[in-house]
């Protein structure tokens, strides 16, 4: 019984020591490569945040949409849900963005000459445009024909639960249906399917300059590191 | 032929009838939604993700050199964030946040100004010949102070004119309008300024075309402290 006892101790101090220090080199392996993802992140968002020009940081894995200038954010957005639906070229990329296509063209309110300032400042007054008015589906275009599709569910605070339901089902359908009219033409080489909250999506539209550099960090979400944001807070609008 | 057809509508919308092919309609229907609304989330649903793979270069690793790599990978995650955070210009810096109307003017971590502001209505204008049209935008992105001036004359563009259903008149002096850009205006390109501004009940909202406008007090803070080249980012 002795010999037994004994033999069962000695295979498990051999096998790399106690219960415990296993844990710890997983939780070391898993900090390792979360500080790798970090780095990485880090190493690839410099050289854009040397530039003055606002760029975006496209966060995957831990979900996340980042309009940023010289490192810090101007506007945070949180990703429901994110696919790559063609390409993938290694952990981080960047994209330049050249154009902002809306799925449906939003028409501008306009002015009849005449008019006067005063009546137009009360026309603006009355709300008539803002980002409420920005379409929420919509690609950013960018150099050598890669994709980032920006789509839309109903805000969690939007409706009530059913209509929610009814119409995020519509508009992923509606989204497969696009897709799926697509697939005989030819694929963008790249392309990322992000899908916000609707607010946020039309928030963001509202907020890109004309051109636009875009940082994607890929990776599942299992690969979500917490990468150290800049400590200096601006005073910002988060989400809306 | 036509009595026919006559009793036959009749008898499609007999009671009896009715009571025959509503039941199976609607489960039918229920059957149909039953069936459907899974098959679009599962055509829809986000691919299933993989797990990600353990680093190699650590896997042989003991725990003691694990711990090693580690803290010099910290160390060097550290020194990165820092290299990023220093970037940001340490002088004053103008932010103008067009969905809420605010301006911001910041040096480092302080905020010296926060103030509502009026940005771009973004209204359309096309003048009575329709060949020229104006958007009433404020521009998105990274400028630079440009100009600075105190007393500030504005010169109504043409579009100005055609707004208020007035002639353009050919000789620049008739184009000046003193005392309606407030005490300052900052120039940060294409025309577009930081100004004061008359319509101060306005402010907060999107009402103006394409300059934003700043109450008289804020501005003037801003204006002394900004200098040429101070970065501007509207978003």
């Amino acid at each position: 019984m002795s010999l037994v006892l004994t033999a069962l101790l000695v295979s498990a101090c051999g096998s790399g020591g106690s219960p415990g220090a296993g844990d710890e080199t997983q939780q070391l392996r898993k900090k390792y490569v979360e500080l790798r993802r970090a780095e990485e992140a880090l190493t690839a968002e410099y050289p854009l945040a040397k530039e003055s020009a606002p760029y975006l940081v496209v966060d995957i894995p831990n979900r996340s949409l980042e309009l940023k200038a010289r490192g810090r954010s101007l506007r945070r957005f949180g990703i429901l849900e994110a696919r790559i639906l063609s390409g993938g070229d290694g952990p981080t990329s960047v994209w330049s963005m050249t154009d902002r296509r809306p799925l449906a063209e939003v028409e501008r309110p306009k002015i009849a000459p005449g008019a006067g300032e005063q009546a137009v400042a009360e026309a603006a007054k009355n709300a008539v445009w803002g980002p409420f008015r920005m379409p929420a589906d919509f690609d950013l275009v960018c150099e050598g024909g890669d994709v980032l599709q920006i789509r839309a569910l109903p805000a969690e605070t939007s409706h009530s639960a059913i209509i929610r339901w009814i119409t995020s089902a519509q508009r992923r359908s509606a989204d497969w249906f696009r897709r799926w009219r697509a697939s005989g033409k030819e694929k963008p080489r790249y392309s990322i399917q992000l899908w916000l909250p609707e607010n946020d999506s039309q928030l963001l539209f509202w907020s890109l300059p004309k051109k636009l550099s875009i940082l994607i960090l890929r990776g599942s979400r299992a690969e979500s590191a917490s990468i150290p944001a800049d400590p200096h807070v601006l005073p910002q609008v988060i989400g809306r | 032929m036509s009595s026919i057809r006559f009793r036959s509508r009749r008898r499609l919308f007999d009671p009896d009838n009715l009571r025959a092919w509503v039941l199976p309609g609607l489960l039918g229907a229920t059957a149909l939604i039953v069936i459907l609304v899974p098959l679009v989330f599962f055509m829809a649903r986000s691919p299933e993700e993989p797990l990600p793979e353990s680093a190699p270069e650590v896997a042989a690793l003991d725990l003691k050199d694990l711990r090693k790599q580690v803290d010099l990978l910290e160390g060097k995650v550290q020194k990165l964030a820092e290299r990023r955070n220093r970037v940001f210009p340490p002088g004053p810096a103008i932010l103008v946040d067009t969905a809420a109307n605010q301006i911001y003017m910041i040096q480092g971590s302080k905020v010296l100004v926060q103030d509502k502001c009026s940005t771009g209505s973004g209204l359309e204008l096309t003048d009575t010949s329709g060949n020229r049209s104006w958007t009433f935008e404020t521009p998105r992105g990274y400028f630079r102070v440009l100009g600075k001036v105190s007393d500030p004359v504005w010169i109504r563009p043409d579009w100005a004119f055609i707004e208020e259903g007035e002639a353009i008149p050919k000789d620049r002096a008739s184009s000046e309008v003193p005392d309606v850009l407030g005490d300052y205006a900052l120039a940060f390109g294409d025309g577009y300024f930081i100004h004061g501004t008359l319509y101060t009940r306005m402010l907060g909202s999107s009402v103006t075309h394409g300059c934003i406008r700043v109450d008289d007090e804020s501005l003037k803070r801003i204006y002394q402290t900004a200098q040429h080249g101070t970065p501007i980012w509207i978003y």
